[in-house]
């Protein structure tokens, strides 16, 4: 089980940028965590939209570089004789998941596999999404935010547990993000075409809402057994729909929406990053819904 | 990455740094420990239970990609790079779509049925499900997921370059050690053509940073893995790291001087800067194993040019001679037959490339079971690392054009107590 060390967030409106924002959260995430940099094996970058559209390296090659974090694989030493040698250093897996809005719970899958073989000691997630002009669009429906979590081994019974993911093609994609290559004069740095079914929204909370009653069930939970919800939000009342379609109070909503709109793959991390949610003693439930049509849950004990 | 990386003695490309400086023939000779196949890696080894490729039926001929740039080259583009032809799919057929057909070819390789599978991972940079659109979300593994009747089995995208395939594996092989699944397919289908073609357009100069896109070829592989039943077969170790510092070397985007997607690559400083790294990272990965280059049968480097790749495995044997039993023609010389090479028929095939070679050389009856193999992996980002790998009885049936043969009367590979008999004799 891996648990959050630090988690931050960053909203910068001159510096729209998803290497530039995911990078500097990073930054605040490895600087405020308990691990060591070195210790920091893996780093999951989780964006969707990203800068220019850029497709090769993984964006998180460049945030990895950004954020200054194990740069290199050598590192130089002075032998007893004076010369000059080299001497292997702490290094970093950096790579892109994509999986839409519910990319960090396929990020969280992947860190808690690499911990849990002892192959890193801790990983790294990051999530930014920009429009591609890295210019602030009205017609970008995602909050251009750049978010970073830490992550490390849990200890007693703290962390995320029992991640469990479900897709369905039966209501079509809901959210198609895209770019036609050939279909554009040189400006295809700066264009996206994202196509949002005019019923994702509703298809989207009912496909959530009977996943996450089959996984309630699956489990023998109830909505007495968590004190707070967090999910991806569509709107004003995606959150408050779930939530008590899953049982749950009102009160137990961590909303976001009205503060940021749609954070995208950014939500648990920026929910995670409020010391309310993370007190001692507290049980959330984290719930993921985006394209696909896709929805995740996971539980977090703090 | 590993812990253990950060405990070994510093070495001047190799060599000790305490002693680095005076001759390599102090070290030479030295005793370096034998090695069971079956003691080396995790007990809960994850192997690769089955193989598929897919490559479009249009060969390109270099000359014909000469021939179509609007500025000729001042030198042969198949001497520099040894390439004499590749495939395009020219449109006809995406990426996804030569995804789907090497997902086939693998199932019916293996003779897996989807719905045993847990996880489907789709890797390629290309990302292109329909015509020429790259699409970002939702991932095309849901999609694939859905067509080939994977039921409810975990389905997400990675992103990582020409390490696309072995990142795939690597975070598939943790999973299924981790227990979280037990059984996973990594896939791509790489529609790649479509930066040459922007290069044939766009390159004026005999020095322009587009032309290593001149060099790729389509293609799909996928790979399926799952638990392994035996210690002596499946991956010993993946270890892949990210040199972040020169993570800007190669860039991959839509062109800006008209349509089209580019890829921008500084190859000289590229190729140099990972060299300067790799033998010290093999190296180490291999003395953590208390392995050494003899103890591989096959090299299989990631497919770029000829004389790249000749480059690289001089350089790594020039750094390891004298130190590293079988760090000698055998493995470094020009033309090794220890070395897998696939690049003159298909070109720079990207996140596949590794996987086309294999299935190929499985296919040919080249590689068989029980031999030990490295997958040397050079990407931009710059990704570097190695997979370690033993095969068991895989069988390959050739999936030119999409329909899939039976894997009927594939050649007999030996036993896989045959292939360690060779390779404990080649470690000795």
């Amino acid at each position: 089980m891996i648990s959050v060390k630090s988690a931050s967030y960053i909203q910068d409106k001159e510096n729209i940028s998803t290497i530039a924002l995911g990078s500097a959260a990073a930054k605040t995430a490895i600087d405020q965590c308990k691990m060591s940099p070195g210790d920091i094996g893996l780093l999951i970058n989780i964006g969707t939209y990203r800068d220019d559209n850029l497709v090769e390296p993984a964006e998180a090659a460049l945030m990895q570089q950004a954020a200054g974090l194990n740069l290199d694989s050598r590192r130089e030493v002075k032998g007893e004789n004076g010369a000059v040698g080299y001497e292997p250093a702490p290094t970093t897996f950096s790579f892109d998941v994509l999986g839409g809005a519910c990319g960090f719970f396929n990020a969280l899958e992947i860190v808690d596999s690499f911990v849990s073989n002892g192959t890193v000691s801790g990983g790294l997630i990051i999530s930014a999404n920009v429009h591609p002009s890295k210019t602030d669009r009205p017609d970008f429906p995602f909050a251009p935010l750049g978010s970073a979590m830490v992550v490390g081994p849990g200890s007693d019974g703290t962390g995320f547990f029992d991640i469990k993911g479900y897709t369905s093609e039966a209501k079509g994609e809901g959210i198609n993000g895209s770019i036609d290559i050939l279909d554009h004069s040189g400006d295809g740095r700066e264009r996206i075409d994202i196509k949002i079914d005019d019923d994702f929204e509703a298809n989207v909370l009912e496909f959530a809402l009977e996943k996450g009653r089959q996984y309630l069930a699956d489990r023998g939970l109830s909505a007495a057994d968590f004190d707070y919800i967090v999910a991806t939000e569509y709107s004003a009342d995606f959150l408050t729909k779930l939530a008590e379609g899953l049982g749950l109070e009102k009160e137990k909503c961590r909303s976001f929406y009205g503060e940021f709109g749609s954070l995208h793959s950014s939500a648990p991390i920026v929910a995670l990053s409020r010391p309310e949610n993370v007190a001692p003693g507290k049980r959330g439930l984290i719930v993921g819904a985006g394209s696909g049509l896709t929805c995740y849950f996971a539980q977090y004990n703090s | 990455m590993d812990k253990a990386n950060k405990q070994n003695t510093a070495r001047t490309n190799g060599q000790s740094a305490d002693t680095a400086g005076s001759s390599a023939d102090s070290t030479k000779n030295q005793e370096w420990p034998k090695v069971d196949p079956a003691t080396v890696g995790p007990e809960n080894k994850v192997r690769i239970s089955g193989l598929g490729y897919y490559l479009p039926p249009a060969r390109i001929a270099t000359s014909e990609v000469e021939g179509r740039m609007a500025t000729e080259p001042l030198f042969s583009l198949e001497d520099l790079t040894g390439i004499r032809e590749r495939r395009y799919a020219n449109g006809n057929e995406s990426g996804y779509d030569m995804a789907l057909k090497a997902c086939q070819n693998c199932l019916s390789n293996s003779g897996v049925p989807a719905e045993d599978i847990d996880a489907i991972v789709f890797v390629a940079i290309s990302r292109v499900k329909e015509g020429y659109r790259v699409q970002f979300e939702p991932s095309l593994a849901i999609a694939l997921k859905s067509e080939l009747g994977m039921g409810e089995a975990l389905a997400f995208d990675i992103s990582n370059a020409c390490a696309g395939m072995t990142t795939g594996i690597n975070v598939i092989e943790q999973m299924i050690r981790a227990g979280r699944i037990k059984r996973g397919l990594v896939v791509s289908g790489e529609f790649i053509s479509p930066i040459a073609e922007t290069a044939m357009r766009e390159v004026v100069r005999p020095i322009d940073r587009q032309m290593a896109s001149l060099t790729v070829g389509d293609s799909a592989t996928a790979v399926l893995l799952e638990e392994s039943p035996t210690a002596s077969e499946g991956i010993e170790y993946c270890d892949i790291i990210t040199v972040g510092e020169h993570a800007e070397l190669c860039v991959g985007m839509p062109s800006e001087s008209g349509p089209g997607v580019a890829m921008y690559t500084q190859s000289s400083k590229l190729q140099s800067e990972a060299l300067k790294r790799v033998p010290l990272l093999m190296e180490d990965k291999l003395r953590q194993h208390g392995m050494f280059v003899s103890c591989y049968d096959w090299i299989i480097p990631h497919q770029t040019s000829t004389r790249a790749i000749q480059k690289g495995l001089q350089i790594i044997g020039k750094n390891w001679d004298g130190r590293m039993p079988g760090a000698d023609e055998r493995y470094f010389a020009k033309d090794s037959e220890s070395v897998v090479r696939i690049i003159s028929k298909y070109g720079n095939t990207s996140s596949t490339s590794h996987f086309v070679a294999l299935c190929e050389a499985i296919h040919s009856g080249q590689i068989k079971a029980g031999d030990r193999i490295v997958l040397m992996i050079q990407a931009s980002g710059i990704t570097l690392g190695t997979i370690s790998v033993t095969v068991g009885d895989l069988k390959v049936a050739e999936n030119f054009d999409g329909a899939v043969e039976a894997a009927q009367g594939a050649e007999t590979a030996p036993s896989g107590a045959a292939g360690k008999e060779t390779m404990k004799a080649a470690a000795q």
